[in-house]
């Protein structure tokens, strides 16, 4: 292809008067347009993320309660009495009782178009159309078509999925994110101890990490977050006891506890890889006559690995870290999707796609099960384009070589 | 040769050891076990102490560790479950082998014609519209997780075409009852999960052979005016293949972990589904059974690849 005959050749072009910055990314831009729509597709999500209580127009947990940036926005539909929150941990099946309590309103049961709700001493029941008479308020659009009202449609319980799933991005993130940092962190820390310490601390190591990698991944993240996800667990109960990590809701997430708990479960799979690929560039920054000069000069160990090896593997720490986030998310969807990780009602895309809504697909409804699977695609294609584009600028040479593909496990 | 068949069989040993230790002792780590959860309504501790020691948990770790290690060894017993039907794990995976079995050799079979052709055109007529299109292609197929592939393959399947697969009916058909149900049941799952490999080989296929074809033997063949078809598929392709081949060995891991997703969504009782539910009953005798499965799989899998290394380049010796 053209752009790539001609890279050798830029270099000494480049060299002479500097050119803009603005001008060169604009040059790479163009060069590399799939890069481009990765970063923009990561740059949407990412804000869907971090801004979603301004992007949703409506709550995701509750049907037809609308969001405070939406309230203001179109005419509140009765706020007052419409409000209602879905009582902890309570995702309703088919024609299950449950509590959906706020101060004046108990939704009994809801099933299929039919709402039963008691308010007070009296019991009304309702289809889904005459709702808003049971609840004086407008009414729940159960199972409702992508309109323009609800441009992604509503799922079973009339809870808008375009919400859902923007709220979705954020725990996305917020997982993949902490499960990074921890794998990245722990896994590098390992892999300096054991490529620069050596004899039994690496052997330790190092066997330890082959027990890990032996398993397929999706088995290990199961067993691991089945073990730590665990209400009695020793990892569950320290983190609550010892650390300032919130157990309630926090940054709009409920059941935050628990939210990282999973992250660590994933970052634990993440760590043994990233401590195997840090080792090896450790044991050869270590054959440098720099190190050897520092240890000449009377530096402690601790200060060769933290002063001298560690910026030196740096980058490939960083690089690494960009290569496993889309990665860890695409495994805390898959796990939430075998019904281990996140659970309903938190709007999670891999929680989203199982249970009641898999069962709906099969019977033809597609939307609530669509549009999470969507957002997921396009994120880690996103991601996958981006590093592609990455990869053609740092050389050339490997055009779509290895990356994306082989470091996949899912 | 044989020595070298060994050597690495032996490994395997070890690390049988470690990987079912490690399951075992993941599962031992919590204090609720199979017997709380078998143990629901009307539960006192008597009764739960009773299940226990039925269940014969309440022996110190090793000792449970040991049995089950011995069994093996002795009579070749994989231990039974946990659950009330308490079935032998060998039984069960007479049951279930035959279906991971066939899922996963129908896979890797896609995934290599999906995976190779594609990449070949795209290496040798590289900057054309079909060499973009194969690569777009991939970079999709590698992004959409199998799991909402499946599932929405299911939900048009049924709403277009009024077709469930027939394993939601029925359970599974061996390929000799009936041929057409059996491939029925299998063509799609096979699919979803042969896309992102076949992906993951096509774009290694083509940088592989991008970089063979750079080579001053193959100007010397090209030189010698033999044909396209000639140093493409015997001069090039054969040392192509190598690096595609350590690619398909270290993905039989993500092939397992994609059965265990598949199978689930196309309701096919296999080993992926059986390691599922064990996990969420913390079986974990069975969990660990199917581990060590897992590692031998996977350990043999790229004994074979290795093998195949010295067939495709006769110049690899092993040692």
């Amino acid at each position: 292809m053209a752009q790539e005959v001609a890279a050798p050749l830029s270099i000494e072009e480049a060299a002479p008067p500097h050119i803009p910055a603005s001008r060169r990314a604009l040059r790479m831009a163009r060069r590399h347009p799939l890069g481009v729509f990765g970063l923009l597709v990561i740059a949407v999500l990412v804000s869907a993320g971090f801004f979603a209580e301004l992007m949703a127009p409506y709550d995701p947990l509750s049907p037809n309660r609308i969001t405070k940036a939406f309230a203001e926005l179109s005419a509140p539909v009765d706020a007052e009495t419409t409000t209602f929150t879905v009582k902890d941990g309570a995702d309703l099946g088919y024609g299950q009782t449950v509590g959906i309590e706020s101060e004046e309103i108990i939704v009994l049961n809801i099933a299929g178009n039919t709402i039963t709700v008691q308010r007070g001493a009296e019991q009304t029941e309702a289809t889904s159309h005459d709702a808003g008479a049971a609840l004086g308020s407008s009414t729940v659009d159960t199972l409702s078509r992508p309109s323009a009202k609800h441009p992604f449609g509503t799922d079973r319980l009339g809870r808008d999925v375009l919400s859902r799933t923007i709220f979705g991005a954020r725990i996305s993130l917020m997982i993949g994110m902490v499960a990074i940092l921890f794998g990245v962190t722990v896994g590098s820390f390992l892999g300096v101890l054991s490529g620069y310490i050596g004899r039994l601390v690496d052997s330790v190591i190092q066997r330890s990490v082959d027990a890990f990698l032996a398993f397929p991944q999706i088995v290990l993240l199961l067993a691991i977050i089945t073990v730590i996800g665990d209400e009695d667990s020793a990892v569950r109960i320290f983190l609550a006891d010892n650390t300032p990590i919130p157990q309630g809701e926090f940054l709009g997430v409920p059941d935050f506890l628990n939210i990282f708990v999973i992250s660590i479960g994933i970052g634990l799979a993440v760590a043994a890889g990233v401590a195997r690929v840090v080792r090896g560039a450790v044991l050869s920054v270590k054959e440098n006559v720099y190190i050897e000069a520092a240890r000449a000069m009377g530096a402690s160990d601790a200060r060769i690995m933290l002063r001298h090896i560690f910026p030196n593997v740096a980058a490939l720490i960083v690089i690494l870290a960009s290569i496993t986030l889309p990665l860890a998310i695409l495994a805390e969807a898959a796990i939430s999707f075998l019904g281990v990780g996140v659970q309903p009602p938190v709007p999670s895309w891999g929680a989203d796609m199982t249970g009641p809504n898999r069962e709906l697909a099969l019977s033809g409804t597609w939307w609530p099960v669509f549009f999470p699977g969507l957002a997921l695609s396009l994120v880690v294609l996103g991601f996958n384009m981006l590093g592609d584009a990455f990869r053609d600028i740092s050389d050339p040479r490997l055009r779509g070589a290895l990356g994306a593909g082989s470091g996949r496990n899912l | 040769m044989r020595n070298y068949i060994l050597r690495r069989l032996l490994i395997l040993i070890p690390i049988m050891l470690g990987v079912s230790f490690l399951t075992f002792a993941m599962f031992r780590m919590i204090p609720g076990d199979a017997a709380v959860l078998r143990c629901q309504l009307g539960c006192t501790p008597e009764i739960l102490e009773d299940l226990r020691h039925e269940m014969r948990l309440d022996r110190p770790w090793y000792q449970q560790y040991g049995d089950w290690v011995w069994a093996i060894v002795r009579h070749g017993d994989l231990g039974h479950s946990l659950t009330e039907s308490r079935l032998p794990v060998t039984t069960e995976l007479d049951r279930r082998l035959p279906i991971t079995g066939e899922l996963l050799v129908m896979t890797l079979f896609l995934a290599l014609l999906l995976g190779i052709p594609p990449g070949v055109i795209s290496a040798i007529r590289p900057g054309t519209p079909l060499d973009w299109l194969s690569r777009v292609g991939s970079v999709l197929w590698l992004s959409i997780p199998a799991f909402w592939l499946g599932i929405l393959v299911i939900a048009f399947g049924v709403s277009w075409f009024d077709w469930t697969p027939p394993q939601f009916g029925r359970g599974y058909v061996p390929f000799l009852d009936d041929p057409w149900v059996n491939l029925q049941q299998f063509f799609f799952p096979s699919l979803v999960l042969a896309l992102a490999i076949g992906a993951a080989i096509m774009r290694l296929t083509r940088s592989s052979l991008l970089e063979v074809l750079g080579n001053d033997y193959i100007r010397t063949a090209w030189s010698k005016g033999l044909r396209e078809r000639t140093v493409v598929m015997r001069h090039a392709l054969k040392n192509a293949l190598i690096p595609v081949l350590t690619i398909v060995g270290l993905q039989v891991g993500a092939l397992i972990g994609g059965a265990v997703i598949i199978e689930s969504v196309f309701n096919l009782n296999g080993i992926g589904k059986y390691v599922l539910e064990a996990i969420l009953r913390r079986d974990f005798f069975v969990v660990q059974s199917l581990v060590l499965l897992f590692a031998v799989a996977f350990v043999t899998a790229n004994l074979v690849v290795d093998i195949l290394y010295g067939w495709l380049d006769p110049r690899i010796r092993y040692s």
